[in-house]
């Protein structure tokens, strides 16, 4: 297979949400890589297991699980610390962790979306505070470490454009909207550091809690597995030349030359380029 | 300044001690309608609809002092004002916290990378403007449906705060409440209610930008907001929903105020997935 061509050889990576779905699919790949991984989450028994097993695949010594909750940031610089500990270093961050659309329908209605007046008010603020804020802690705990190195890679699982303005997709579209400008100014701040920060999505919807359960056997779902290739090369030295992109795995071509693959899966940023600023931008000249 | 009544109408406008909030409350007023300005800063407020009352009359606005950050408290003031006004037709949800005011203070570094930013401003300044902006939407929809119309628009920024160094978090504030807006208006599509978002089109002369910039940039005064706003709240834009207007792009010499209107439209800041494509 084209990807064994990649070695991670050593790298510390930090995965967030990573005790199931496409977190554990990520992990995996990475540890089968040559990567040693932080799994993170706040649900400390799927946790738990889940780093078991990958310690037993993989090497015990190669795996850590961290049981945080991103919307806490000391327990994120804490995570960060333990990782280093452990470790020796941090080389990436994989900002996966996030709370799914159908969280904030009422408990009556969980397995749909729901128009925004329908949303428990509650539900609606923490899962802004999770993606949006928890993707942001994690990163400004994590980036430092990365820059004083002067190598590293910092990954935010957003979604598909149209989720963005999408009927019944607040807040989650809006969450991940939020996101993919994190992304775009995260990598500008990072610029010439050798950190990068790129956006990476599964390009439909994944066969996870994300989606109803009678979805499931939708053939036109995607499999959670659909992560791994693209996301070795991503934390590898082979991207190194892409910084504030966005990649969509739909569009990896296994079969293909990995740079070919990642040109296929790489596509248009979020946001529409900004218009030239006229008046402004003079006036900031003088 | 525009031949539009607004005819009674009722807007809450959060944000509305000062700045851009206040010219767009005073701006309703003056086109007919009346205003409640709302803010958790209790003394400016005081002021302001004092000042207001003095020119306008009583009757003509009222004062909000609540937090948008507290649902609880947006559910108050939208109960206060339907029993002092006996209406509501809006939301102008302005009330934001800015990136030079509360992450970068320090005016020789405005420039304050996401790495070097207090991670608890940081979350403050997304909870204030992404949930406080939901929160009022929420808390005055059910009204505004149940009458068959109303007007919800957000304050937003430019395409290129969202995506420029030195931006985070407010940048991505603002991309997340460009995401309400599109989804709000989806789920609002044939309610009589719209939703659109309206920016200044630059940076406005206000508290979010230090004072050395007053004399030094060229700045947009918060007054453009006035025109666009009052057009917004009248049945004028009954068909506009979804939208992203930019204040200082109106046609203010056109004599048709949709044309003015229309010269001040942008497409959406979201790109659509290319053709063909799932992304």
């Amino acid at each position: 297979m084209v990807m064994s061509d990649i070695s991670l050889d050593g790298r510390a990576i930090i995965v967030t949400g990573a005790s199931r779905g496409m977190g554990r699919e990520m992990a995996d790949a990475l540890l089968e890589a040559g990567a040693r991984v932080a799994v993170l989450s706040p649900e400390a028994d799927e946790l738990a297991a889940t780093a078991a097993d990958l310690g037993a695949a993989h090497g015990a010594d190669r795996v850590i699980a961290l049981v945080s909750d991103i919307t806490d940031y000391d327990a994120c610089a804490r995570g960060v610390a333990e990782t280093i500990a452990a470790f020796g270093g941090l080389d990436g961050l994989i900002n996966h962790a996030g709370i799914g659309p159908l969280h904030v329908a009422p408990e009556i209605s969980q397995a749909e979306h729901v128009n925004f007046w329908i949303a428990d008010p509650d539900r609606w603020a923490r899962l802004i505070e999770v993606n949006m804020i928890g993707t942001y802690f994690m990163t400004r705990a994590a980036a430092p470490a990365m820059i004083e190195r002067g190598w590293g890679r910092i990954i935010n699982v957003t979604t598909s454009l149209p989720n963005y303005s999408r009927l019944h997709w607040s807040p989650y579209g809006c969450s991940k909207a939020g996101i993919e400008s994190e992304s775009l100014i995260f990598a500008q701040d990072l610029e010439g550091t050798g950190v990068t920060c790129n956006a990476y999505f599964p390009g439909g919807a994944v066969r996870t809690a994300f989606v109803p359960i009678k979805m499931h056997d939708n053939p036109r779902l995607l499999d959670a597995d659909i992560m791994r290739p693209p996301i070795i090369w991503l934390m590898s030295e082979q991207s190194d030349n892409h910084n504030g992109k966005r990649f969509n795995a739909r569009y990896w071509d296994t079969a293909a030359e990995t740079a070919e693959a990642a040109a296929q899966a790489m596509t248009i940023p979020a946001y529409r380029v900004p218009p030239p600023r006229a008046s402004v931008s003079e006036g900031e000249r003088t | 300044m525009s031949d539009i009544d607004l005819d009674d109408r009722v807007a809450i406008v959060t944000g509305g001690s000062r700045g851009m909030g206040r010219e767009m409350g005073e701006a309703i007023i003056e086109a007919g309608g009346r205003a409640a300005l709302l803010t958790p800063e209790t003394e400016e407020l005081k002021e302001t609809v004092n000042e207001i009352a003095s020119v306008h009359g009583t009757d003509k606005v009222m004062a909000l002092p609540y937090d948008i950050l507290d649902y609880g408290q947006c559910e108050r003031a939208v109960a206060e004002t339907l029993e002092y006004f006996g209406a509501l037709h809006g939301v102008v949800n302005n009330a934001a916290l800015g990136q030079l005011n509360v992450i970068a203070p320090d005016a020789e570094n405005t420039n304050c990378k996401f790495f070097e930013a207090d991670p608890h401003r940081w979350a403050q300044v997304i909870r204030v403007n992404v949930l406080g902006t939901y929160h009022m939407c929420r808390a005055a929809v059910d009204h505004l449906k149940g009458q068959g119309w109303g007007r919800l628009v957000n304050v937003t920024t430019s395409i290129g705060t969202m995506q420029r160094s030195g931006n985070s978090p407010y940048g991505p504030s603002k991309g997340a409440i460009e995401s309400e807006t599109l989804v709000f208006a989806a789920d609002l599509e044939g309610s009589g209610v719209t939703c659109n978002s309206l920016i200044p089109g630059g940076a406005a002369r206000t508290k979010f930008v230090p004072e050395a910039y007053f004399t030094s940039r060229d700045l947009v005064e918060p007054s453009i907001m006035r025109v666009p706003i009052v057009w917004l709240f009248s049945d004028l834009s009954d068909d506009v929903t979804g939208g992203r207007y930019v204040a200082n792009q109106w046609d203010r010499s056109a004599n048709d105020p949709n044309r003015a209107a229309e010269a001040g439209k942008e497409p959406p800041v979201f790109n659509a997935p290319p053709e063909g494509r799932l992304d």
